[in-house]
């Protein structure tokens, strides 16, 4: 067998491509708008100090689990106990248990006439 | 609307909110409640919800589990509509195709939402007098007024606070070069007030998370950076 790195033009002559420099893959253009400063170039700049050996000290977001606010070890329970049989995809608006739990929510709150189907799960903020 | 509001830690009064009610009657607008920090409260601070307060206007509330019940990790949240659904239901007809495109939410996680909803709310121990935020709040807080050319609101809710530094004396004309030199200077990280579209490069946000030894760490420096930092 004949191996050829180029293509073979119709009438069999073989086709020249012009040689252009591999091309450079870029961020949509709909970014360029995006206000996400939290996760800016100062942070980058943090990144690189602690890689460096420096301790930074965060004030910059609320997660509070770093911070030792732990999560209660009921909801924790509740997780690992439901683990088997949480492989599988659910309903795309969340488990009924769940939104009818925010369903009772929105009643102690007194937030008028919610339904089960006026609520959607996400993953979370 | 974020209330309580990040990053200034106010708590809206019943008569503000029934006025951005009132904007939204008059234009038509969707109202977006982001109450992710509702049971984060100080003091005497009560949180009215968006969606008691209408039923003739659609309103979009966001909560979930990252902050009152300290899963953040977990990403688990929700999304409530309530109001005028019945003049929504192409916009809640574009929800659903897009809940359906991305399948589902992480799934092990929505089981801890029923519990972390109902009985006993374990975020109180931290928000009266002697809880760690409470009290972490309290510290940061007199701390950084105690600056020279640094005046802050005391927050109502949240976990946060939005000092502002006296453009007189400071003279910041960049506020992300501000954090960057803090950073660089003290190895303390914050976030610029124009990172929350604030139109001057006059304020900062810090969270008051960390233990009170670290915030007095924290405070100290801030001060001594701030002793000769100018722009």
């Amino acid at each position: 067998m004949e191996s050829t790195s180029k293509p073979d033009g119709p009438d069999g002559s073989i086709l020249e491509l012009p040689v252009t420099a591999p091309r450079e893959i870029r961020k949509s253009t709909k970014l360029a708008d995006v206000c996400y400063d939290i996760r800016g170039p100062v942070l980058k700049e943090a990144q690189r100090l602690e890689e460096e050996g420096h301790k930074i000290l965060k004030l910059n977001i609320g997660n509070p689990a770093p911070f030792g606010f732990e999560a209660p070890e009921e909801i924790l329970v509740d997780v690992i106990r439901n683990l088997p049989t949480a492989q599988g995809y659910c309903d795309s608006k969340g488990l009924y248990p769940a939104r009818k739990a925010v369903m009772q929510y929105c009643q102690e709150l007194q937030i008028p006439d919610v339904e089960i189907d006026d609520i959607y799960i996400g993953n979370g903020v | 609307m974020v209330n309580p509001n990040n990053p200034t830690g106010a708590v809206y009064s019943r008569d503000l909110l029934m006025g951005i009610v009132e904007l939204a009657r008059s234009h038509d607008l969707v109202v977006f409640a982001d109450e992710i920090y509702d049971k984060i409260l100080y003091d005497d601070a009560r949180h009215v919800p968006m969606g008691s307060l209408a039923d003739d206007i659609l309103i979009c509330t966001l909560n979930g589990l990252s902050k009152a019940y300290r899963v953040a990790g977990f990403r688990t949240g929700w999304l409530v509509i309530s109001g005028a659904k019945h003049r929504a239901r192409d916009y809640v007809e574009g929800l659903d195709i897009l809940s359906s495109m991305r399948l589902c939410a992480n799934v092990p996680s929505q089981h801890a939402v029923q519990t972390a909803l109902g009985g006993y709310q374990s975020i109180q121990e931290f928000i009266v007098p002697g809880g760690r935020l409470y009290e972490q709040r309290n510290l940061a807080w007199s701390m950084l007024n105690d600056i020279d050319g640094i005046s802050c609101v005391k927050p109502k809710g949240a976990l946060y606070l939005f000092p502002k530094l006296d453009p007189g004396r400071y003279r910041i004309s960049d506020d992300q070069r501000f954090a960057f030199d803090l950073l660089q200077q003290e190895k303390i990280l914050v976030v610029q007030g124009t990172g929350f579209n604030w139109p001057r490069p006059d304020h900062f946000r810090i969270v008051f998370l960390p233990r009170e030894e670290d915030l007095r760490f924290a405070m100290d420096r801030l001060e001594r950076f701030l002793h000769t930092y100018r722009q």
